[in-house]
């Protein structure tokens, strides 16, 4: 029956973009999902590796900086939850398996709210997948109000955000110049992502519609292709 | 006078209908309900028919599309796969979606995307969605595919051509695109058997008042 339980991934790996440093693209923006070391959350007693619970419309207030604080958990190593597990129990925590090549978990009872400049690129250690985000969610969303939002629905409001920041981090990865400012790359792409194209339509509206993501794709791939041959 | 127009009763495959007008004996409605119900049975047995030989064709036809796409992959995969990843790109499909749809983790894709190699099975399996694309576009006229199969198959689930294919279900996937008039149902029943349950929701998505989407409770 649908909506009678929590979710679970069929695998670990459908859960992370990135589970370990050095496979985090430095590119993409720091998104809800994110893993970083070393941060100290306030009311917990020291510094440690921490997840970014807020969510992905209320990471940035303008589009390119990032929110003065984000809500972020604790995240620990655990023993292995196995992810038939997932439904009927644990539900204080987000199971991380395979994380960092271990097994952790985020804890909803150790939150708090984080100062946005105290994450560095240099201390990511982990991304996550847009379906491991709106797990994420909906396990956070049932130990807050134990409602059960269905995964697919948390998706349908999360996933432009999710394409613009895949977008984004191509579009780093993919200028002239590698290596600029990631400052500088994601107001140049904000400026672009922002403006309409011949249809009168923003490329950033059109990115809410599923049937034009692939031509807004072809679009920015052709534009960078120009950029580079000028 | 009057003038009735008679089945052969006992007719050749060219004669069926082709009575000729006679000056018939009075006849009852009796003979009319044979008649008719002769006719009924006849037509009854060229559809059967029709119905028989329309499921060898659509057997064939998978059989033969399945066996074009195994040969289109196997001489796609003989290309560089930097070329094959290019073409997807420039078709305008996302990279977590190859990802996906070939099987593979996303940090494995961004190696090969940066010259790492891969398994001979995993460049098989981006030759084949490579080939799929152009069948779609070639032989069935869909000119924009990527377009195509990440849109959901039906209102009622988020479950698209891609997901199909991250299963291995290409032949679904041919089904759909070859098929003038689909039916996106049936081929779900066959995929998921339950997913009208799995996607229906008490949840719905709606525009709140600061323009963003938000999620609310159905007014079932």
């Amino acid at each position: 029956m649908p909506e009678d339980a929590l979710e679970r991934p069929d695998a670990a790996e459908h859960l992370y973009l990135a589970a370990s440093q050095d496979e985090v693209p430095t590119a993409r923006p720091f998104m809800t999902g994110d893993v970083f070391d070393s941060i100290a959350v306030p009311g917990l007693s020291s510094a440690g590796l921490a997840i970014v619970l807020t969510h992905p419309c209320s990471m940035r207030a303008d589009g390119v900086r990032l929110a003065p604080r984000l809500l972020m958990a604790r995240v620990a190593p655990t023993s292995p939850i196995p992810l038939s597990d997932w439904r009927d129990g644990h539900f204080k925590v987000m199971p991380l398996p395979e994380l960092l090549e271990t097994h952790h978990s985020a804890r909803f009872d150790e939150i708090g709210l984080v100062e946005s400049g105290s994450l560095a690129e240099t201390t990511r250690v982990a991304c996550m997948t847009p379906y491991g985000v709106h797990l994420l969610q909906q396990r956070f969303i049932w130990h807050m109000t134990r409602f059960l939002a269905p995964t697919h629905r948390l998706a349908e409001v999360t996933e432009a955000v999710f394409e613009e920041a895949d977008l984004q981090q191509e579009w780093a990865e993919q200028s002239p110049g590698r290596g600029i400012d990631p400052q500088s790359a994601a107001e140049t792409f904000h400026e672009w992502i922002r403006s309409p194209d011949s249809s009168g339509a923003t490329r950033q509206d059109q990115l809410k519609r599923a049937d034009q993501r692939a031509g807004l794709r072809r679009q920015m791939r052709t534009h960078l292709r120009g950029r580079r041959a000028s | 006078m009057t003038h009735t127009r008679i089945f052969d009763r006992n007719p050749t495959g060219a004669s069926i209908g082709r009575g000729g007008d006679i000056e018939a004996p009075t006849r009852t409605i009796s003979d009319l309900v044979d008649d008719w119900g002769h006719l009924r049975n006849l037509t009854g047995i060229l559809a059967d028919d029709t119905t028989h030989l329309q499921r060898i064709a659509d057997n064939q036809h998978t059989d033969t599309l399945d066996a074009e796409l195994r040969t289109m992959a196997q001489a796609r995969s003989k290309e560089a796969l930097e070329n094959l990843l290019d073409r997807l790109s420039d078709l305008g499909f996302s990279w977590r979606d190859i990802a996906r749809a070939v099987g593979v983790s996303v940090p494995a894709l961004r190696k090969w995307r940066l010259g790492g190699t891969a398994t001979g099975e995993n460049r098989r399996r981006v030759a084949t969605l490579v080939a799929f694309c152009d069948i779609a576009n070639s032989r069935f006229c869909i000119s924009d595919v990527a377009c195509w199969l990440e849109a959901p198959l039906d209102p009622q689930t988020p479950l698209t051509g891609l997901d199909l294919m991250a299963e291995g279900r290409f032949d679904l996937v041919l089904q759909l695109v070859r098929d003038r008039d689909p039916d996106p149902q049936a081929v779900l029943d066959e995929f998921e058997p339950n997913w009208r349950d799995r996607y229906s929701s008490h949840v719905e998505v709606f525009t709140a008042p600061d323009g963003l989407p938000g999620l609310r409770l159905a007014d079932h």
